[in-house]
């Protein structure tokens, strides 16, 4: 039942030398690991702030505000909406809008009346309003 | 030979967790980068084999006009299927069943004879979903004489709006109305490339929509006609 158990021959000269902790291999398989473990973690992340619902929860929602006007600097009646989420405005009677809840990072903010729209680039920042100003709607041509 | 924990060389679990981690890492960057991994399949498969196991040009929908326009859902306008042709005069704007069920992703359209003989001109609907109310999003090709003195042009739909082209080719002086045109229209990932007569015409990107089916349209006073309708799925 003991036959394993080490002998006190084996340590007739005092301790045995300590095993080196890690062998040199196994340093580097041990680095290869938390390298590729460090990229994959990264690589998730970037996975999740590429999508959509992944990019609300990382970079949160801010807001956005302006004014719009027609070519001819009359107040636009139209509706105001974010491309991709489900946040849309009518324009107020002086043309101004603003919309809540958008999606932080750069989107597209698409201006509609009854036959065509505009669309302007814009970026949101988390937990700000990013002040669009004073655009011009510009009509499509119709025939 | 007796092995102890203190062996030299790597445990299982190392080389499982070193494999799992590449795999891992390799799904996420072709998913970053927007390649599906059955298209990755069916390309290594298909170099092994020597076969096209992907299935090649197969045409996932296709109408050749000669069974009424029981495929389509009219939006707008009268379009009428005779001689083995759809027509339409003046506005109109219907899209293809089939495609709007499969919602695919990336794909090629081909739409044969098409002939303008009058009007500011036609387009090719891609990407397109319809919404419950009845509005609709998506992109156009526009073979459009009626455009700046003539040009191509690649448009966004928001809520069945248009929105301004964000691709445009000028052509004036282009023979828009003497010849059937055969046209083709290449949807891969942002990447938009329009061929008339297999001549590359127009190129543009935009990553608004990622998938949805197809459809046809024209405007003002156009006359045009369309033999064939298809679409292949890669």
């Amino acid at each position: 039942m003991f036959e394993k158990d080490p002998s006190l021959k084996e340590f007739q000269d005092g301790l045995p030398d300590l095993p080196p902790a890690v062998e040199p291999g196994k340093q580097r398989m041990h680095r290869w690991i938390a390298i590729l473990a460090v990229l994959v973690l990264f690589l998730g992340f970037l996975s999740i702030v590429n999508s959509q619902s992944g990019s609300q929860l990382v970079l949160g929602k801010g807001a956005v505000e302006g004014v719009v006007l027609t070519s001819s600097g009359e107040p636009f009646q139209g509706e105001v909406l974010v491309l991709g989420s489900d946040q849309s405005v009518r324009t107020n009677a002086d043309g101004s809008f603003r919309l809540e809840n958008v999606p932080a990072g750069e989107q597209s903010l698409i201006i509609l009346d009854e036959n065509g729209g505009n669309e302007i680039r814009v970026y949101i920042s988390r937990g700000e309003t990013y002040q669009l100003g004073v655009v011009r709607f510009v009509e499509t041509a119709m025939p | 030979m007796k092995h102890t924990r203190f062996s030299k060389g790597q445990g299982l679990v190392e080389y499982a967790l070193l494999i799992a981690l590449i795999v891992i890492g390799t799904v996420l960057v072709l998913q970053l980068t927007g390649v599906r991994l059955s298209d990755v399949y069916c390309r290594a498969a298909s170099a092994f084999t020597g076969d096209d196991v992907c299935g090649g040009v197969e045409y996932a929908c296709e109408d050749n006009f000669n069974a009424g326009l029981d495929d389509w859902i009219k939006s707008q306008g009268t379009w009428s299927s005779r001689d083995e042709r759809v027509c339409v005069s003046g506005g109109g704007i219907m899209f293809n069943k089939c495609s709007t069920d499969l919602n695919p992703r990336d794909y090629t359209i081909y739409v044969s004879g098409a002939h303008l003989t009058k009007g500011n001109g036609y387009g090719v609907f891609f990407r397109t979903t319809l919404t419950n109310d009845g509005r609709f999003n998506g992109y156009t090709f526009q073979y459009d004489p009626g455009y700046g003195g003539g040009a191509f042009i690649l448009r966004k739909w928001v809520n069945g709006r248009e929105l301004p082209p964000f691709a445009v080719a000028p052509a004036k002086g282009y023979d828009w109305y003497s010849t059937p045109r055969n046209v083709k229209v290449v949807v891969q990932g942002s990447q938009f490339t329009v061929y008339v007569d297999d001549k590359l015409v127009l190129k543009g990107q935009d990553s608004s929509y990622t998938q949805g089916g197809t459809g046809l349209r024209s405007w003002d006073a156009s006359q045009v006609c369309v033999d064939n309708f298809q679409i292949s799925v890669p």
